[in-house]
């Protein structure tokens, strides 16, 4: 038993230090498709490497947009800020709230904005959040933060992306990297906005669906209200455009405006922009150009125009209950 | 004969209450029938090609006509019903059965093949003992031994299935 143990003890370590070694030896020298559960993409869809570099150049913004590709695609700072009043957008690929807490808590102190805008398009409450984990994790710097949601994801392609991506980070081999500025049809604004080249979206109909809610995204957000409101910040939660056709395919929306507006100032633009849904879409839930530049103008008129929630006028909500009484 | 039926009808009863179940238990027992006439059942309970590097040709197609056997059974055991069964059978025996399989993710294709050909290379080595990797590089030096070892493990988390919320966002 003793030697048993003994052995297992060795092998293990051994195991784990080949494991290491193996998967920076691979990364390092195969094409990607030879592993596939090690999805490191420096520079990926969504400009999120050059977004985090800018975003670590800067001293202060006036206001901050935080969300998914609905936000950094969405909403862009050239509409939203001016001169005299910057605007810089933190949205990356996916992100959801346990990813826009990471990042709320690397800028939000640095770059001290008087209002944050939150995008929360409601799959990011049902996503896992592997997509922006990868995102994060081959784009920016391996905090502690950032490994502690690898380890709870218990996912083997963000174990190895994570192993991958701290040893590239830890010998400095992306010191040099620079992101183009345009690739694909995609063209990063500085300010964080990615625009699209227009093309139009071919409407498709959409069977009757439900949004399968995560707790632990509703409690990751329910922090980040927190810090936002303790940074002092006045927030603003929005829900982008998507087609209409889209939006009313979820049955169990109801459920989720109603904690997002017991949760803070929240405004849904769907039923406020006149938008169409070929017209003004790139896919079924994001939208081109066009569709940008119409709900921006919308965005900044309700900016102008809004009486925030305080704390006080708030209903206090708790998230698990109110779920469950609602589903059943 | 009787008792064969019996047996594998039972067997396949035993795994649920459905039409696919039986008929994946009846199938098995029609596969062990010709055996059974011609008084071969107990002749083939020794390990192919003992003490040899390679199968024969002719053990070759042993291997492979039990393998085809096998899996065209799992086919009812893995279907919902018996008509989605047939339906698979159908679109398996169709003309698409002599084109090229027109993979959607070469290189994934690629990998999986190799993966295949590699656990296959294992279980031929190992075929001697009740565990594929057992012996296997037992008269080597621990450190390769274990080296191997750690390249299977690493080879199951990098190509692993994994589960997770379908990427809507590819490409975003």
């Amino acid at each position: 038993m003793k030697l048993f143990l003994s052995s297992l003890i060795k092998f293990s370590a051994f195991s784990f230090v080949g494991y290491l070694f193996l998967v920076v030896f691979i990364g390092s020298t195969l094409p990607s498709y030879f592993s596939p559960n090690m999805r490191f993409v420096r520079g990926m869809y969504g400009h999120s490497h050059t977004r985090f570099k800018e975003a670590d150049e800067l001293d202060k913004v006036n206001t901050l947009i935080l969300g998914s590709s609905h936000a950094y695609r969405g909403i862009d700072t050239r509409l939203i800020g001016s001169p005299d009043k910057t605007a810089f957008n933190l949205g990356s690929k996916a992100q959801t709230p346990i990813h826009t807490e990471i990042l709320v808590q690397r800028y939000l102190t640095k770059l001290k904005p008087e209002l944050v805008i939150y995008e929360i398009y409601p799959w990011t409450f049902t996503s896992d959040g592997i997509e922006s984990t990868l995102d994060l994790m081959s784009n920016g710097p391996m905090d502690l933060p950032l490994a502690r949601i690898a380890l709870k994801q218990k996912n083997p392609a963000v174990f190895n992306t994570a192993i991958y991506a701290l040893y590239r980070e830890k010998f400095g081999l992306d010191k040099e990297f620079k992101q183009n500025i345009s690739e694909n049809n995609d063209t990063y604004i500085p300010g964080g906005f990615v625009q699209s080249s227009i093309h139009r979206f071919r409407n498709q109909a959409h069977v009757n669906q439900e949004w399968d809610f995560k707790p632990i995204q509703f409690q990751a957000f329910k922090r980040n209200m927190n810090l936002i409101e303790n940074s002092g910040a006045k927030c603003l939660l929005v829900y982008s455009p998507i087609t209409s056709r889209r939006y009313n395919s979820y049955t169990n929306q109801s459920i989720f405006d109603s904690i997002m507006n017991a949760s803070g100032t929240y405004i849904d633009f769907n039923p406020l922009v006149e938008l169409d849904d070929s017209l003004h879409f790139s896919d079924s839930h994001h939208l081109n150009q066009n569709g940008v530049e119409i709900y921006n103008r919308k965005l900044v008129e309700v900016l102008s125009s809004i009486d925030f929630k305080t704390d006080h006028t708030r209903t206090p909500f708790f998230f698990s209950q109110d779920l469950h009484e609602k589903n059943t | 004969m009787r008792n064969i039926f019996i047996i594998f009808g039972v067997s396949g009863f035993w795994h649920g209450a459905n039409w696919t179940f039986i008929i994946w238990g009846l199938l098995n027992a029609i596969y062990f029938l010709p055996l059974l006439l011609t008084k071969r059942n107990r002749a083939n309970l020794e390990v192919v090609a003992q003490g040899k590097h390679l199968p024969s040709i002719l053990e070759i197609m042993q291997m492979g006509r039990t393998f085809f056997l096998a899996v065209l059974a799992w086919i009812f055991f893995r279907s919902d019903n018996v008509s989605m069964a047939f339906d698979y059978l159908s679109r398996i025996f169709s003309s698409s059965l002599f084109t090229v399989p027109d993979f959607k993710d070469k290189h994934m294709a690629f990998i999986t093949i190799l993966l295949i050909g590699f656990f296959i290379a294992v279980e031929w080595i190992g075929r001697e003992n009740q565990f594929g990797i057992e012996h296997i590089l037992k008269k080597r030096a621990k450190f390769i031994r274990w080296s191997f070892f750690t390249f299977i493990i690493f080879l199951i988390g990098i190509c692993m299935k994994t589960e997770e919320t379908p990427f809507i966002y590819f490409q975003f």
